[in-house]
């Protein structure tokens, strides 16, 4: 990174500070010219017309704003992604922002009275806290690498999940605080400016210390011990810091996704080679990103006639730039890896009291389904009468078979990709469906229901359609299949978002529908899922020995006459087919493709055939289990299965990094 | 090293047993073919249908009361229903209907989330007890909590045994599986195309033909346009005749929630011989988020923000709010908490709101 590139850098962050200033004035009538702005800025005029109290006091704190959070989310990204050597990973990937965002709802739905004095504040701890949460699950010694973001992905799906029940319970009270989710940069005064100001003095102590750290840390732990660095307290110390400012950034302007992602990654491309070079070029990369958003927002904003949160803008560019990026950069390795050591490494086989034990659970499951009666004050057994039994059998149809089917899929992709983390709906396929969901509400101007699963299936059938194109130059690595599920889950997030946000009844639907219900699965769909699963199941048992191959290597599997190309796209679409169909049919539902194949191997299932038999029948007892928790736990509101599910397999994937730490004398899971 | 295509593709198959494939290739059109069936079934339930006709009381719950020989006609908003009897035990799933029956002077045997009722919609007030267990559902003063709006306990409200079961627009997909139940009226409001004002009033005669309580109705109507006339002449003589007003809600301290053309808000406002300040095409619900600072442009104009805004005194704070000319020339108001999505009835309790607001004389700000 030459001198002549870092001044060319920050001619541009001028410039567009100077053209987002003149947003305003380009889209409405009484922008003031640039000697005027330079007047009022200077302090040689006092502003008293309306267009100079507005630049004044609404358009230079907003400039000021998308500076200091673009420059602070860019340089945390760069110090995260080196201090984790993961390309992938962002301030948002810490837990930061789900942290944020459930501790901003809380506080709306139980102190409503506090939020104007203590929104900010209380968001800035919640952050902080779900940063605490994934310290204590990796431990403070094995923070770098894909523990630290492994736990953060999951720490994010559990907070998220506890957020929306939350959000779904108390509709009303959470209304006000959807604006903040979508990230808004809009401003009317300097107060937010100067709160976030003195919690940024972190940042030029981080630019002037952390580049010899960082240099020192890339020698790898031992050489970096040494030569006499405390490896752990610093790496502890870097991350802290970048997590507060993180944290501090979207306190004060909401989730800003992409932004921190992009502008390191960028910055490589761009030659910085340095720990230092690569921290100032993120640093300014990340203000003419968020400067460049923010004008485009303002810009969509009036073309729309509605408010375009910048957030929402920053995801609909970040995606497709993340997509160019994992064309032109990533690489398997940058990818989450990862496995879990321990378990029952001994066992080769399923006990056949383990599988009667699933087994009973599974009938257990149905039988409560079936026959318990929470109606009349005291909980009892009795046959369903007819009408009952009518609205009870395609819920309990719709989650034994969702539960069974995502199991499978969650088998496959995760044999085929390698990698035990791997979950479906990470994919973008579930995404793909509510994707084309909202966005059809959004075109039409419809509430988005369950009887639109047909768009909701096409929603799938088209990701599915552009990650085989996409995957096509790769020959279906499904590394870069992966980014693309990324990229596109970000981008419906920041969609549902901007849905929130408008205020509306309608906008509710949206977010049930995203909580994953049996609720409303029609006898049809039941019917249809469960054929769908039966046939699904049956190809993935039919296809186990190209599983079994693929999962001992590529070259092993090509050498033993698999055409590896087409076993992959194959494979790839029974996935794919098979996270269409249930989220089709009772929304996304996330954790049950990730967890019930890791449990099943944890129960002895090692090879691909009982894996996938095992699997099934741990994924069908837990949605089961869920779906009947969530309809009796509140009696008569019900929870949908799809929270119970990430709930508790978010908390049984914690528990297990937090055993897997405490077993092994050095913390490594 | 690379075979013929054919033959490589044979000799894959021998290796990896790939008999399956056929039948796997077989499976997934099956799969594709079965997804298309219920499209076409739906497409098949959508034919029209006559008028629906229902006894409207369930066997042995009509002992003793006094049913009108004529049979009961209304009209929803999928077509004419016709009911023998007026039917008694009733279930309503969304609050503004909730609302409208109860000023019919109907307790209903369920509805949904009264807790939530009791918070935001607040009048006409739930009857003592209301949120009880099924276990005294036979009484028929008690309202039983059947769960959320958008997805209320389908057992429970069978449990209830209803005579009719009143939905709005969050159960438009649920009519089907509430028709298993007992007849249903389907009374949708705050769309898009829906002045919500007038369909409100509409429902309200709808229901109160439903119940027979059409002179309690036309009374209740009666009195809250007599009410608006009150309140019209009173504004008209303390700020002038269509002074004009912009009600709207605070998002955040940016942003603004403004109410359309077609939403109750408007309605009221039109009743009142009040203008208004800044019309916005028609939307869903009424309602279309804008910047706080496109308001600048308001002249000669009062604002009326309804409550709650937690943040409004940090909002007064700033230099932008004081430089608005509405905030300049005093004629900014809050207004105390109203539901805006109600039913008929609730606009009487907004015109009071807006006027109360809007006639109280408040020190310079």
């Amino acid at each position: 990174m030459t001198p002549r590139r870092l001044a060319g850098l920050v001619c541009a962050v001028a410039g567009l500070a100077v053209l987002h200033l003149h947003m305003d004035g380009l889209l409405a009538d009484g922008g003031l010219p640039l000697t005027e702005q330079l007047r009022l800025v200077l302090g040689w005029h006092t502003p008293e017309t309306f267009a100079e109290l507005n630049f004044c006091h609404a358009l230079l704190p907003r400039a000021c704003m998308a500076l200091l959070v673009g420059g602070a989310l860019g340089l945390t990204g760069s110090l995260m992604q080196q201090l984790t050597r993961n390309m992938l990973a962002s301030p948002l990937t810490l837990g930061t922002s789900s942290g944020a965002w459930l501790a901003l709802v809380a506080l709306h739905i139980w102190l409503p009275r506090h939020v104007a004095a203590h929104g900010a504040p209380a968001a800035l701890l919640g952050g902080l806290l779900a940063f605490g949460l994934i310290v204590f699950i990796t431990g403070a010694r094995n923070m770098d690498g894909l523990p630290l973001v492994v736990s953060g992905m999951v720490v994010n799906i559990l907070l998220g999940a506890i957020t929306t029940a939350l959000v779904l319970l108390h509709e009303e009270f959470a209304r006000s605080v959807f604006l903040w989710g979508a990230g808004d940069l809009a401003q009317n005064g300097w107060q937010a400016v100067l709160w976030l100001l003195p919690r940024l003095g972190v940042a030029p102590v981080l630019l002037l210390a952390a580049p010899r750290l960082l240099a020192l840390l890339r020698l790898g732990h031992e050489g970096a011990s040494a030569r006499g660095l405390p490896v752990v307290p610093a790496f502890l110390l870097l991350m802290a810091a970048s997590i507060w400012l993180a944290s501090a950034s979207i306190a004060t302007v909401g989730v800003i996704g992409f932004i921190g992602l992009l502008a390191p990654n960028m910055a490589r491309s761009l030659g910085a080679r340095t720990p230092g070079a690569e921290l100032w070029t993120s640093l300014l990369l990340g203000a003419a990103l968020l400067l460049a958003t923010d004008a485009l927002a303002m810009l969509a904003g009036t073309w729309t006639q509605d408010v375009v949160p910048c957030g929402v803008a920053a995801a609909a560019l970040g995606a497709p730039a993340l997509l160019w990026l994992s064309r032109r950069r990533l690489r398997a390795q940058d990818t989450v890896g990862f496995s879990f050591r321990g378990g029952a490494r001994g066992r080769l086989a399923v006990h056949p009291v383990v599988l009667a034990l699933l087994a009973g659970a599974t009938v257990l499951g149905l039988l409560a389904h079936i026959l318990v009666q929470p109606e009349g004050g005291a909980w009892h057994w009795a046959a369903p009468s007819a009408y009952q039994w009518s609205v009870r059998w395609p819920r309990l149809a719709a989650a034994l078979c969702a539960g069974a089917a995502l199991a499978v899929a969650g088998t496959i992709l995760q044999r085929l990709v390698g990698n035990p983390l791997a979950s479906p709906d990470i994919l973008g396929v579930s995404s793909g469906a509510t994707f084309a969901l909202v966005l059809a509400g959004l075109l039409f101007g419809q509430a988005v229901s369950a009887a639109q699963w047909p768009v909701a299936l096409l929603g799938s059938a088209a990701v599915l359609a552009a990650l085989l194109r996409l995957g096509r130059a790769h020959g279906y690595a499904p590394s870069s299949l992966i980014i693309a599920g990324v990229a596109l889950t970000a981008l419906l997030d920041a969609l549902v978002q901007f849905c929130l946000a408008r205020g509306t009844g309608d906008s509710y639907a949206v977010l049930l529908w995203l909580s994953g219900s049996t609720y409303r699965v029609a006898p049809a769909q039941a019917l249809l899922l469960a054929a769908g699963t039966v046939v699904l199941t049956c190809a993935g048992l039919g296809l186990s020995r190209w599983l079994t191959l693929l999962s001992a290597g590529r070259d092993v599997a090509r050498a033993r006459g698999l055409d590896t190309r087409r076993a992959s796209l194959v494979l790839l679409a029974v996935v794919a087919l098979t996270c269409g169909l249930v989220t089709s049919a009772m929304g996304p539902v996330t954790f049950v493709g990730l967890v019930a194949p890791h449990a099943a191997s944890l129960l002895g299932a090692r090879t691909a055939r009982a894996q996938l038999a095992t699997g099934a029948l741990v994924g069908a007892a837990l949605m089961l289990w869920a779906d009947w928790i969530g309809q009796t736990a509140l009696y008569p509101t019900q929870i949908a299965a799809g929270i119970v599910v990430s709930i508790v397999g978010g908390s049984y994937f914690l528990a297990l990094m937090i055993g897997g730490r405490l077993r092994s004398p050095h913390g490594q899971p | 090293m690379r075979l013929m295509p054919e033959g490589y593709l044979m000799h894959m198959v021998a290796r990896t047993r790939l008999r399956q494939c056929p039948a796997l290739l077989a499976a997934m059109a099956c799969v594709l073919a079965v997804l298309l069936v219920p499209g076409v079934a739906r497409a098949a339930d959508a034919a029209p249908q006559g008028v629906r006709q229902h006894t409207g009381q369930h066997a042995g719950q009509a002992a003793g009361q006094t049913t009108s020989p004529a049979p009961i006609r209304i009209r929803d908003s999928r077509g004419d229903i016709a009911f023998a009897a007026v039917p008694r035990r009733v279930v309503v799933l969304d609050w503004d209907l909730l609302e409208q029956v109860l000023e019919l002077g109907i307790t209903p045997v369920g509805a949904p989330e009264l807790a939530g009722y009791r918070e935001w919609v607040v009048q006409p007030p739930l009857p003592s007890g209301a949120g009880g267990e099924p276990g005294d559902a036979d009484n028929a003063d008690t309202v039983t909590d059947v769960g959320t709006r958008a997805e209320p306990n389908l057992e429970r409200i069978a449990g209830l045994r209803p005579d009719v079961i009143l939905t709005a627009s969050p159960q438009k997909d649920l009519l089907d599986a509430l028709a298993r139940i007992a007849p249903v009226v389907h009374l949708p409001n705050f769309a898009a195309t829906d002045r919500s004002g007038e369909v409100a009033i509409a429902h309200f005669t709808t229901l109160a033909a439903l119940f027979g309580r059409q002179e309690l109705a036309r009374q209740k109507i009666e009195a809250m346009h007599q009410r608006f006339a009150e309140l019209k002449t009173q504004l008209a003589a303390a700020l002038g005749p269509s002074a004009r007003v912009l009600p709207l809600r605070f998002a955040n301290t940016t942003s603004v929630f403004a109410y359309c053309e077609n939403s109750t808000a408007r309605y009221v406002l039109d009743q009142l011989g009040l203008t208004d300040a800044l019309p916005q095409p028609p939307r869903a619900w009424g309602i279309t988020r804008m910047p706080f600072k496109d308001l600048h442009a308001l002249a000669d104009a009062w604002v009326l923000h309804v409550l709650p805004f937690p943040e409004e005194a940090k909002m007064r704070a700033t230099v932008l709010w004081q430089s608005m000319p509405f905030v300049r020339q005093g004629r900014i108001r809050s207004v105390r908490p109203v539901w805006n999505y109600g039913g008929a009835m609730s606009m009487r309790y907004l015109a009071d709101a807006f006027a109360e607001s809007l006639l109280r004389t408040e020190a310079a700000q």
